[in-house]
């Protein structure tokens, strides 16, 4: 498990990171969102021991995290870099040496990740020489090469097509499912959803909520629920039901799509409220389904970092 | 230490390959092996003035000229004869009694349109000399060695300096320097870089010493420096592979140390631009501590008083310590003191170096201010 406790960093006039602690356990893929300058990146360095924080600390496993135990990390930087002149293979060979694998293990493991992220053939290609899609692979295989007991990957997906998207992704899961803990920071709500076990929501140097995603987003979760009906059922009843406030067309509603097989209502209504309307709908006849909307993530992050 | 191996590995290598670095670097080796073999050759072009000089000499004369080296001679019977064998060319001059009594020798040489130097100067006469404080080196050596070693120095300390600055900048305006700062710290970077550079450097100098000598040799020109018979040996004094061998070598301890002084400040100086661009702008300074000893030693190689000062100063020490080394004017400990002071100002520079370097390698866009980057942690 890593653990970041009370982290505090300034630039000047500039409080990057105030006070920020959260964790990221083993395991789990935990999304860091925040809007552009909320300290995301200062946070990450931190972690990486490429910054220094004012005050604050990272643990892992119980230690405090020094140089050591921070070569054993691995890192995809915001500024993506690598030597432009370098042949891809022995660039992930120099990183995975330089983080302390013999050079058999290095060639191994760059070999393996650059046939996982569809990079063999491009192996002994300079890094000038690759799409930028495939740079970006290879930056991340820079970040796995070593085998790292935990990623540290600033904004891993942005400039990636939805083929790569999903590479990654998978990647990412494999390890996340050898026990590493992984955080990532995404401007990519979306695949941040897919994905997160774990969300780190930070505002203006603060976190402003963390936790499990699903949770985050079940404690947002407002008063509008979900209803199916057969299809041709009338539906027209809910609107007059006593408590029911609103009832939004189903069209553009997340999971409705052309499907004609059930007639969907969107309604707002307090819990007992709702709950009054499934049973009328049970009395009529079959249900579907009934839930609570889950509100998506970016409502989730409008409403906490307002 | 085997990460500062790798970064150092990987700098050489990555060096070695590039186009423009073997090109200006065989360029170098080459220009260097060229110019010890031209002397060389283009005395060899002149050879026809070794070969024996044909006289006609008359009588007793021609027995006194016999016995010297160097010529060929044809005894005649009358100075009329002599003459007419110098008009027909069998002979390139001839020696006669002096019609005229009053000649000093009582010889007279004949010869068509050039008087002949070798003959005349076999029939000189000079007194003996006797130097009560003969210079151990030749003054044209002196000022010879002065400008080649300045020079040799200056070349290499700024072409691989500025290298390992370009470098420097590369890795931060390619982002690459993030990645690597978070695998290994800021002072392993930095002594790799510096590392490689030096090798780079060493080899360098070591492969056009090897094609300055070998140029000397196959030119024959070393033969000649080793005491041939251009009587530079008796300039030079017999012990100049002595002196040569002893100076040398405190040349290269001066210059490897001075060299990684100067290529340490020229990475810590580069960290703080973020553009190729500015390199030359922000290597000034540095530059400046290389160039003015540089000038200093080549204007007053031949004063005593400055070059004493100048040869503890560690910025003109390299230089002019192994010049007065060379003349023999600085004592056994003289260069020792010197090192030390180096070696001292050096352990300063890589310190000052590492502070610019960690402190300013992150931050990309303006160049960072000195003081902020004496200052201000990452």
């Amino acid at each position: 498990m890593l653990e970041i406790r009370a982290l505090s960093r300034s630039f000047g006039a500039v409080k990057a990171l105030d006070q920020v602690s959260f964790t990221v356990g083993a395991g789990r893929l935990t999304g860091f969102v925040g809007s552009n300058g909320a300290g995301k990146t200062t946070a990450m360095r931190i972690i990486m021991g490429v910054l220094s924080a004012d005050s604050g600390a990272v643990f892992y496993g119980g230690q405090p995290v020094d140089r050591a135990i921070d070569a054993t990390f691995g890192y995809m930087p915001e500024e993506r870099g690598l030597y432009p002149k370098m042949g891809v293979r022995e660039q992930l060979v120099f990183f995975a040496q330089l983080h302390g694998l013999t050079r058999a293990k290095a060639v191994a493991n760059a070999d393996g990740l650059l046939d996982r992220l569809g990079l063999a053939r491009r192996a002994k290609d300079p890094v000038e020489k690759l799409s930028l899609g495939n740079q970006q692979r290879a930056q991340i295989a820079a970040a796995l090469v070593h085998d790292p007991a935990v990623l540290i990957l600033d904004e891993p997906f942005s400039g990636l097509d939805p083929l790569a998207v999903d590479a990654v992704m998978e990647v990412l899961r494999d390890f996340a499912g050898r026990g590493a803990p992984i955080l990532f920071s995404s401007h990519q709500l979306d695949v941040v959803e897919r994905i997160t076990d774990d969300l780190v929501i930070i505002a203006a140097g603060q976190v402003k909520a963390a936790g499990a995603t699903a949770a985050l987003q079940a404690r947002h979760a407002g008063s509008r629920h979900r209803l199916d009906l057969p299809a041709g059922a009338d539906s027209a009843w809910v609107a007059a039901c006593p408590g029911v406030t609103a009832v939004a067309s189903p069209a553009g509603a997340p999971g409705v799509g052309a499907s004609t097989a059930s007639c969907t209502v969107l309604f707002d209504a307090a819990p007992d409220a709702a709950q009054a309307v499934l049973r009328q709908a049970l009395a009529l006849g079959p249900v579907n389904r009934f839930e609570r909307v889950t509100p998506p993530l970016s409502q989730v992050f409008k409403e906490v970092t307002r | 230490m085997s990460r500062v191996w790798l970064v150092t590995k990987r700098e050489i290598l990555t060096q070695a390959r590039t186009k423009s670095f073997i090109i200006s670097t065989s360029l170098m080796i080459a220009a260097v092996f060229l110019g010890a073999l031209a002397p060389g050759l283009l005395s060899g072009l002149g050879a026809d003035s070794e070969k024996d000089v044909k006289v006609a000499a008359v009588g007793a004369l021609a027995e006194v000229l016999e016995a010297l080296e160097g010529f060929d001679v044809l005894a005649v019977d009358s100075p009329a004869d002599a003459e007419q064998a110098v008009r027909d060319e069998r002979v390139d001059a001839a020696v006669t009694p002096a019609e005229d009594a009053a000649t000093p020798l009582g010889l007279e040489v004949i010869a068509r349109d050039e008087s002949p130097a070798r003959l005349l100067a076999a029939l000189t006469v000079s007194p003996a000399v006797r130097l009560l404080d003969p210079p151990k080196v030749g003054e044209f050596f002196q000022a010879m060695a002065a400008m080649v070693i300045a020079i040799l120095f200056f070349m290499i300390v700024m072409m691989y300096g500025q290298l390992a600055a370009q470098n420097t900048v590369v890795e931060k305006q390619t982002r690459v320097i993030e990645l690597l700062l978070a695998t290994v710290p800021a002072r392993v970077l930095l002594a790799g870089k510096i590392a490689s550079n030096a090798v780079l450097a060493f080899a360098t100098v070591a492969a056009m010493s090897l094609a300055l000598v070998l140029g000397l040799a196959l030119g024959g020109t070393w033969d000649v420096l080793a005491g041939g018979d251009l009587g530079l040996a008796d300039l030079v004094g017999d012990n100049l592979a002595r002196v040569l061998g002893g100076s040398l070598g405190w040349f290269l301890a001066f210059f490897a140390v001075a060299f990684v002084m100067f290529s340490s400040l020229m990475v810590g100086c580069a960290a703080m631009v973020s553009r190729l661009e500015e390199v030359g702008s922000v290597l000034v300074p540095v530059t400046m501590l290389i160039m003015v000893p540089y000038f200093l030693v080549v204007a007053f190689g031949s004063n005593a008083e400055v070059m004493a000062w100048l040869s503890y100063i560690p910025f003109s020490s390299p230089t002019a310590m192994t010049l007065r080394l060379i003349t023999g004017e600085a004592a056994w400990w003289q260069p020792v003191v010197a090192l030390a002071i180096l070696a001292a100002t050096t352990w300063l520079a890589i310190i000052l170096a590492g502070k610019l370097y960690e402190n300013s390698i992150l931050r990309t866009g303006a160049r960072v201010k000195f003081l902020s980057a004496l200052r201000d942690r990452p």
